[in-house]
């Protein structure tokens, strides 16, 4: 197993103390109790834990889908528990990628589009996006599917296109949800393969959550939760 | 702002490109329906407007009436009065009539009928009348009989409105007596019967000034109204202050003042015209209303991921929008074609028969301007309220399908 950076390397994530209370009717339901980390820049971590161990929702509140209850959460330097809804979002659009469980892509676009789509929200030339969205899904191994919709498209083949589709915008981070639970095994191998590469090639700090044990073996680092906390933190 | 635009309108265009086509064309079409429905029933009722107002111009009121001024009860030397209103620039046609009595009688009743003495061929040429014959002939200058209104005759026309207040059977040929004061009578003979299908003037009797001024020289060259038809380009005010700069005892009526006893209707008509575009409006707006929520409702999981990956919600709301606008612009296209191309020449030849006559659609450029805006407007309202309120969902929530 690669180690992960030794603290000299840049802090991109730092979270202290931080909650999330679920409220369900009257009750009150704790995912995640006082976590506190630090990701460093080009870490390829793997947060592992049991089903409601709070990995998903960790994983969320660092990628500023959802809201925590208590603590903070520095990315690239900015206490992003204070922005507005829109300054998050820009912060999602250039500097975070997003790879979901359920592959998560829109059934309307192409692949081409749903790739291309986070690079003309931000802006970009269409002859840049289209030439760069076409270069991602030829490094993802998915050159000549363009064209296709998602329901054209295997589980694997949907799971690398929204890989594809999160480095659009070069970002620094990419947070990837299980991104093989609904994969079999071939795929999942490819599609672990395809951000380990990401991360060793591009140097982008990749989280990732797995139940899987032996999707340890591309992370850097592996983070175990249990019950909300962090049990070890396998650096 | 200008990437904002280019991402709705690449989500917009897309989805309505990509998503369910059914759901498109069921859309376009219902906005096509509304947009008809929008004119339609304006048109038919502008239509009924304006053929009233046309109706009591051509039969009754024409253009312009002049008549006595205040201390007079007649105009005097109509005859060179009205040879220089023919003159002045604009003007068509001028006829001159006179009430000659208020009573005619047929077999053994009496009626207050206004008679009225006319010039047959000036009053052809400002009034319709003499075309709408249903029987007989007209009066020609030098003839001695009477034309009669059918609210006059009846002419056994049990299915007319103004039967029952009529002589009901009284046909052309007949003779009628015409009470010329202190108890004397004329025996006259009916020449024709014309019907204009408008009540207020299908109650006139008519003879000729020459046969009036026989019975009493003292109406020659006088009239107790004259009237002005112009060319349509003409300004009313310019002929207006023409006629007052040749003489100053008379008052002068415009067709806005003659055309105030069908008011009331024309208000009414206007009323129900808003009553029903509202109405319209309102299921526009609820329709688009109705179909952007089902397929927000449909695309709530998708909605959440083009946020989690960095869509803004402005550019999600706004691609809503372009997409109900573009349902609404094709909808008013196929709805004008449909109007223009299909309805107006159906109902041109299969006009709507309305007691005063036949009604065909009317409508004015402004009108069509207004309901485009109207629909777009209502268009938007309806596709922003549930939008706007599918973006305030919490991103989780939203993918999740809470």
């Amino acid at each position: 197993m690669e180690t992960s950076k030794t603290m000299n390397s840049k802090t991109v994530i730092q979270v202290k103390n931080l909650s999330k209370i679920y409220q369900l009717g009257k009750i009150e339901v704790p995912a995640l109790t006082e976590v506190s980390l630090d990701i460093y820049e080009g870490d390829m971590v793997c947060i592992m834990g049991k089903s409601g161990s709070g990995k998903s929702t960790l994983l969320h509140q660092l990628g500023l889908i959802d809201t925590p209850t208590s603590g903070s959460i520095h990315i690239a330097g900015q206490d992003v528990s204070k922005f507005s809804e829109n300054k998050k979002n820009d912060l999602r659009l250039r500097k975070l990628g997003y790879v979901f469980q359920e592959y998560a892509l829109l059934p309307e676009l192409t692949a081409l589009e749903n790739v291309y789509l986070p690079g003309l929200m931000r802006g970009a030339k269409k002859s840049e996006y289209t030439k760069k969205a076409h270069e991602l899904l030829n490094t993802v191994g998915l050159g000549g599917r363009e064209k296709h919709r998602p329901n054209e498209l295997s589980g694997g083949e949907q799971q690398r296109v929204a890989i594809a589709r999160s480095l659009i915008n070069t970002p620094e981070i990419i947070y990837a949800d299980e991104p093989t639970a609904n994969l079999d095994t071939v795929s999942s191998e490819t599609i672990m393969t395809t951000l380990h590469d990401l991360n060793k090639k591009l140097g982008v700090t990749i989280l990732f959550v797995s139940h899987d044990p032996d999707d340890k073996k591309f992370a850097k680092r592996t983070i175990n939760l249990q019950d909300g906390k962090i049990k070890n933190d396998d650096k | 702002m200008n990437h904002i635009l280019k991402t709705s309108f690449f989500l917009g265009i897309r989805s309505a490109l990509r998503g369910n086509r059914g759901i498109s064309i069921m859309t376009i079409l219902m906005m096509a329906i509304i947009y008809i429905n929008l004119l339609f029933l304006p048109s038919i009722i502008n239509g009924a407007i304006d053929q009233l107002t046309e109706q009591i111009i051509d039969t009754a009121t024409s253009d312009l009436l002049i008549k006595p001024g205040e201390n007079t009860d007649r105009i005097d030397n109509t005859e060179d009065f009205i040879n220089n209103i023919k003159n002045i620039e604009g003007v068509d046609a001028v006829t001159s009539t006179f009430v000659l009595a208020n009573q005619l009688g047929y077999e053994n009743e009496s009626k207050a009928i206004a008679v009225e003495a006319i010039d047959p061929d000036s009053y052809a040429e400002v009034f319709t009348t003499p075309g709408n014959m249903i029987e007989g002939q007209f009066l020609t200058p030098d003839s001695e009989d009477i034309f009669l209104g059918i609210g006059v005759a009846g002419a056994d026309r049990n299915d007319i409105q103004t039967y029952n207040q009529s002589f009901q059977t009284l046909h052309s040929g007949d003779t009628v007596q015409l009470s010329i004061g202190d108890q004397a009578t004329k025996d006259m003979i009916v020449s024709g019967i014309y019907w204009n299908q408008f009540p207020f003037s299908d109650n006139k009797a008519l003879v000729t000034q020459e046969f009036a001024a026989s019975l009493n020289p003292s109406l020659t060259d006088t009239a107790t109204a004259i009237y002005v038809r112009f060319i349509d380009s003409a300004s009313e005010q310019t002929i207006i202050d023409a006629i007052y700069s040749l003489r100053s005892d008379i008052d002068i009526e415009t067709k806005e003042v003659l055309t105030a006893t069908i008011q009331d209707q024309v208000e009414t008509f206007d009323l129900i015209n808003n009553i029903l575009k509202i109405i319209s409006l309102i299921v526009a707006a609820i329709t688009v209303f109705i179909i952007t929520y089902v397929d927000l409702v449909n695309k709530r999981r998708q909605i959440g991921i083009e946020r989690a990956i960095g869509i803004r919600s402005s550019a999600i709301v706004i691609s809503y929008i372009l997409k109900a606008l573009a349902y609404s612009i094709i909808g008013v296209a196929i709805g004008l074609l449909l109007y223009f191309l299909a309805l107006v020449p159906y109902f041109n030849q299969h006009p709507f028969e309305f007691p005063n006559g036949d009604v065909v659609p009317s409508l004015d450029r402004a009108d069509i301007r207004v309901n485009i805006i109207f629909l777009l407007i209502v268009a938007v309202i309806g596709a922003i309220i549930p939008a706007w309120r599918s973006v305030r969902l919490k991103i989780l929530d939203a993918i999740w399908g809470k």
